[in-house]
């Protein structure tokens, strides 16, 4: 299991809200490059950068800060937030991200992503699902839109894409734990799905007990910034997968 | 030097551009033969699906272009089927460089007794094994790459480097000037660095 880190920016800085919350952010670094390149000196492979202004209606503010990041290390990078248009797509793709995280346009304009898919392809996005009580939420969680998580996934894999990142809404940023049932639930469901835990992890037994049940990463945040999990055991899992 | 990366269809060649810039190298980003036919060496990428792509390449010329290049030339994931003989996806007739044909992954197998099956696209890293040809110069066996891929050339007397997942297949390929890696090698770490490095430095 890849363990992704999660950079969350807002201002070119990189910080971590708690349930979402505008209102409840912590700065922790004001250069996500080096914070970047921190991650891979110590194995990690991945990131996963969510741009928080573009998902507060400024979409694009953080671009600088992906270009600098996929300049400077060979990091895979899914970056998201807020994204629109096809221009935007465009730029974030020539800004250097390797996928597109997705969310709101799934649900708000299908057609739309259907032909993003279609000009990109579909091992360029990486759909994520926010779910409280198994409904997927959109647009910064506050939107409900009824729609069932498994029937959510069906309709990501009808449209050719095998991955996914769901996070549970009631679990990110609070650290308790990640929702292994519902993790569970949905990978016996779909068993051939690249899929992603993400929110709540707080522990290194967050991170075993997440590869046991089949998950392929675990994007972390808090856990990570806040020394829950060290470096040392971040390297020690790296190199015992 | 000059390094040219071929452009066609909506590809996204910025992360190579950036791995090329790492190791102190600028490349032009053309589909004008004049441009490609002068660089030292030509970096063949590739974005989508087989069967778009080779029409793209028919359409404005380039698929006897291609062929016909006397530099060294690297084909990257599909730029390496691509120059394999033909494709299953869309059933496509390649450029025929490579000896070998590219074939979808079968969905049907399982990892373990549990029934867990491989997942498709193969995506993430892998080590590469078997190891030969200038390409490989330093690459020590065993190291990992990063691949993000549904179908596979077959392994073959080409293949320079090969991997397995689900079955064994080639990793990278060589035949004279033409050299092909499945991998992103712009997303493999040093690993990838001195395979660009090495491909920069051949001769």
């Amino acid at each position: 299991m890849e363990i992704i880190p999660a950079i969350d920016i807002i201002d070119g800085k990189c910080v971590r809200l708690t349930k979402g919350d505008f209102e409840m952010k912590t700065v922790y670094h004001d250069d996500p490059l080096e914070v970047a390149k921190s991650f891979e000196a110590i194995g990690i492979k991945r990131l996963h950068i969510v741009d928080l202004d573009g998902a507060n209606w400024q979409p694009l503010k953080n671009i600088k800060t992906l270009e600098n990041i996929s300049n400077n290390t060979s990091l895979v990078i899914d970056f998201g937030g807020g994204l629109k248009t096809t221009e935007d797509i465009q730029s974030v793709f020539n800004a250097g991200a390797s996928m597109i995280s997705v969310g709101s346009i799934t649900v708000k304009d299908p057609e739309l992503f259907s032909q993003w898919i279609v000009d990109f392809g579909a091992d360029k996005f990486l759909p994520g699902a926010d779910v409280m009580f198994k409904k997927i939420k959109i647009h910064g969680w506050k939107e409900y839109t009824g729609i069932d998580i498994f029937d959510f996934i069906t309709g990501i894999i009808s449209k050719g894409i095998n991955q996914i990142f769901c996070t549970d809404i009631s679990k990110d940023g609070m650290m308790e734990g990640p929702s292994i049932e519902l993790y569970q639930e949905i990978l016996s469901k779909f068993p051939s799905l690249h899929f992603i835990a993400s929110g709540g992890i707080s522990c290194f037994d967050d991170l075993l007990h997440l590869t046991k049940i089949g998950c392929s990463g675990a994007i972390v945040g808090k856990a990570i910034y806040e020394q829950k999990i060290t470096v040392q055991q971040i390297e020690d899992f790296i190199k015992n997968k | 030097m000059t390094v040219a990366i071929i452009k066609y269809n909506a590809g996204n060649v910025q992360s190579v551009l950036y791995a090329l810039q790492r190791l102190g190298t600028n490349a032009i980003v053309t589909d004008e033969m004049d441009k490609i036919i002068s660089a030292d060496k030509v970096i063949f990428p590739g974005v989508g699906n087989a069967a778009s792509a080779m029409e793209y390449l028919k359409e404005k010329k380039l698929d006897k272009f291609i062929v016909s290049l006397k530099q060294p030339v690297l084909g990257i994931c599909l730029g390496l089927q691509l120059l394999c003989k033909s494709s299953e996806e869309g059933n496509t007739k390649c450029l025929g460089i490579f000896d070998t044909v590219v074939k979808k992954f079968d969905d049907n197998v399982f990892q373990n007794k549990n029934l867990v099956p491989f997942k498709i696209p193969h995506m993430g890293w892998n080590m590469i094994t078997e190891l030969s040809s200038p390409l490989m110069n330093g690459v020590p066996e065993n190291s990992f790459v990063y691949f993000v891929h549904s179908y596979y050339a077959k392994l073959s007397p080409e293949t320079i480097a090969s991997t397995d997942y689900i079955n064994p297949f080639s990793a990278a390929m060589h035949r004279n000037n033409f050299y092909g890696v499945q991998f992103h090698t712009e997303k493999s770490g040093v690993t990838g660095e001195q395979i660009l490095s090495n491909f920069l430095n051949i001769k």
